[in-house]
């Protein structure tokens, strides 16, 4: 009976001592995790890099751009936005941001040899732009096995939902929320040495950000600038409905789902680029204004001003179609 | 011309033209000219109220055509071509819609400031229904 207090306080004693020990190994993990984070944050920056880099070669040809300025200029903005992103997204990185919280399972309960980890993920205010999906997915996962870094031990399930790159490592199962997943940059780790402490939160890894390294733009980085040009169609694509070429496979007799089909084809076409090399001149012959029911059609702006050379007309056979300004003039035709 | 609200309903004081086309030679022509359309800048458009207006607004009457005798004017906007919507067409497919070969006639209907204007003063004080 008297030992019994002696003992009852070195269970005590001895549960403290472990318990210190396991916030000594918890310290020391997310130690370990902050180093990472850092490693990834600076991986993060060479690949959106890379990323910049590898589908420069994939823009648009710019010749013909006649709002090429406007452009510049969206150019301009949209860097910014860029850079500002990332360098928030970074910051956010570093900082074990607000909106990407961490639940770790309980200090003081004894921990298992396989605790559950629970990562609960908000979502970020202003989410990066979805990255272009340019390459195949495939791709991404090959991208995984060529990057050295060690990062931070994935748990659990997070599976496949987004397509994503990440993997699979231990048991610790992740619950996370499905449908934010994309919007946050996560982090993935592979092994590296994290010991199997229950309380690492893991994170996945950045998944969008992960590209080819392979492939390199030979061209210069100026294009960056582009990045988020990217995704959005291009501005020219659009007007090709006054490229003459188009409008000769147009018949004039068919109904109106020919006009959508046409504007379809039109957008997809590469071959309509304005990349004619000589303007033709704004003295052009009358016959090649004509239009299909003979009406001259005559091309200036509202108010009548010199004739434009127009950029983009091939010189092309006897065309009914009018010469046609493209890229935000206006246009009149007589009809 | 009208206010324009994207995603509401647009009321305008139409008027109906009917242009017959005329034939010269192997052609069919109106006899006017159209710009505006929403591929084009809808900044130099000298006839609309709202310079965001991208609709098709008549821009030239060749006189003694189809369309002056049809007294189409020039400053008008062309809201519906043989019943097909024209406030929200490019140019070209404007432009196509009035020259089907297989048409000989084209009903529009148009808008015109005055137009707005005399229902406006007609209506008085009244508050519009």
């Amino acid at each position: 009976m008297s030992g019994s207090p002696n003992a009852e306080a070195d269970g005590v004693v001895v549960s403290k001592v472990k318990v210190k020990k396991e916030i000594k190994t918890i310290v020391e993990n997310l130690e370990t995790i902050l180093g990472d984070l850092k490693d990834v944050a600076k991986e993060l920056k060479e690949v959106v890099h890379d990323i910049d880099t590898l589908t420069c070669d994939l823009q648009l040809e710019e010749d013909g751009l006649t709002d090429s300025s406007k452009t510049d200029t969206l150019n301009s903005s949209s860097s910014s936005t860029t850079t500002t992103t990332t360098a928030s997204s970074l910051e956010k990185m570093k900082l074990f941001p607000d909106d990407c919280i961490f639940k770790l399972p309980a200090l003081i309960d004894p921990v298992p040899v396989n605790p559950l980890a629970v990562l609960t993920v908000l979502k970020k205010p202003h989410p990066p732009l979805p990255p272009p999906r340019l390459t195949p997915l495939r791709a991404e996962d090959h991208n995984i096995k060529n990057l050295p870094h060690p990062t931070l031990m994935l748990s659990g399930n997070v599976s496949k939902a987004t397509g994503s790159l990440m993997r699979n490592g231990g048991g610790f199962p992740l619950k996370l929320n499905r449908d934010l997943f994309s919007s946050m940059p996560r982090f993935i780790s592979n092994d590296s040495g994290i010991p199997e402490s229950g309380l690492v939160p893991t994170l996945p890894r950045p998944m969008p950000l992960l590209r080819h390294k392979n492939n390199k733009c030979p061209k210069a980085p100026g294009r960056e600038s582009r990045e988020r040009e990217r995704v959005r169609f291009s501005e020219k694509v659009q007007y090709h409905g006054y490229c003459p070429d188009c409008d000769l496979q147009y018949d004039v007799d068919d109904s109106e789902l020919h006009l959508q089909a046409e504007l379809n084809d039109m957008r997809l076409s590469p071959v309509h680029y304005c990349s004619s090399s000589s303007p033709p001149p704004s003295h052009a012959l009358p016959h090649e204004l004509m239009l299909e029911n003979g009406g001259l059609s005559v091309s200036y702006s509202f108010p009548p001003t010199a004739n434009t050379p127009l950029p983009c007309v091939p010189p092309h056979p006897p065309s009914l179609k009018p010469q046609k300004t493209i890229l935000r003039k206006s246009t009149t035709t007589t009809v | 011309m009208s206010n324009f609200i994207p995603g509401q309903p647009l009321i305008a004081v139409v008027l109906r033209i009917e242009i017959k086309k005329l034939r010269q030679g192997d052609n069919l022509i109106l006899g006017f000219s159209i710009g505006g359309g929403i591929d084009q800048d809808p900044g130099q458009n000298p006839f609309s109220d709202d310079k965001t207006d991208k609709g098709i607004y008549v821009t030239r009457i060749t006189p003694g055509g189809p369309a002056e005798e049809a007294d189409l004017r020039m400053g008008d906007k062309i809201m519906q071509v043989n019943g097909y919507d024209m406030t929200m067409m490019t140019h070209d497919q404007a432009r196509k819609r009035l020259t089907k070969k297989n048409e000989d006639v084209v009903r529009l209907l148009v808008t015109r400031k005055s137009l707005e204007e005399a229902v406006k003063h007609s209506m008085g004080s009244y508050p519009r229904q």
